[in-house]
């Protein structure tokens, strides 16, 4: 699992790329967590060139979320493929993430979101 | 280091209890599931299947712990492909009996829920040394949505 780091405006954008299992799921808290040490709460990770994930990643990914709520921050994703989009569906995680077709929406959307 | 016993058609796979592991046993899915041309959907179910019954068993069979193996052998018929995933834990089988349906927002449990919606057929059974047996079939004749077929 490869992990780029960027930023758009005030949000932290993770691209990840590879399979989103046990090992990277480790890696993403780690990656998640040097940003809130930034004092970054506004995260976006675009799951595009992601082509496998299991339970493993899911947990991670719901770690993540958990935190960032915890720090009345906010987690966005984007790009599923069809088969991440059908484990998302399967384990009804799809109706808790916030999940947009692009980052590009995703990114449209912080800037018309209510201050929290 | 896992280590090859068996080919080309019914292979067998040991590694040690350890995170690196699960990488190595993707290597030998995948190159396995293309020595017989697996491919699309049903790939990505047994590559799904096969790693949710391996951390299973790595995790909370074996507890991480190196020396207990994770055992994987992986077999092909005419029209099934079998999976068998055995650790060297103790109760697992009682554990996934009497689990409960994973919370929405919890972070682990959606493993063997997975399993059973991504295997045409799956079996528990304890080995004689106490471990969990999990045995995963797979039809490589299902009928696959047209649509899906080029994702």
């Amino acid at each position: 699992m490869e992990i780029v780091k960027n930023r758009v405006g005030s949000v932290a954008t993770l691209q990840l790329s590879g399979r989103l299992d046990l090992a990277a799921g480790v890696t993403l808290k780690e990656k998640v967590k040097e940003e809130f040490d930034a004092g970054n709460v506004q995260i976006h990770i675009n799951l595009a060139r992601v082509d496998f994930v299991n339970s493993s990643g899911l947990g991670a990914l719901v770690s993540v979320m958990k935190e960032t709520r915890l720090r009345n921050g906010r987690l966005t994703m984007s790009n599923l493929a069809s088969y991440v989009q059908e484990i998302f569906e399967i384990t009804q995680l799809s109706h808790i993430f916030e999940i947009f077709p692009t980052q590009e929406e995703a990114m449209t959307s912080y800037d018309t979101a209510p201050v929290r | 280091m896992s280590t090859k016993i068996r080919g080309p058609h019914t292979m067998s796979f040991e590694y040690p209890s350890e995170i690196a592991s699960e990488g190595k046993m993707f290597a030998e899915l995948t190159d396995f599931l293309d020595s017989v041309g697996v491919t699309g959907r049903l790939r990505h179910s047994i590559m799904l299947c096969v790693s949710e019954a391996f951390v299973n068993g790595m995790v909370h069979g074996n507890r991480l712990i190196p020396e207990r193996k994770v055992r994987m052998c992986l077999g092909l018929n005419e029209n099934r492909l079998s999976a068998d995933i055995e650790d060297e834990g103790q109760g697992g089988l009682g554990e996934i009996h009497a689990r409960r349906p994973s919370e929405l927002l919890s972070e682990n449990g959606r493993g063997i829920d997975l399993i059973m919606q991504s295997a045409d057929a799956v079996e528990t059974s304890v080995t004689p040394n106490g471990g969990l047996h999990i045995r995963m079939e797979f039809s490589l004749q299902r009928s696959e949505p047209a649509e899906r077929d080029s994702e």
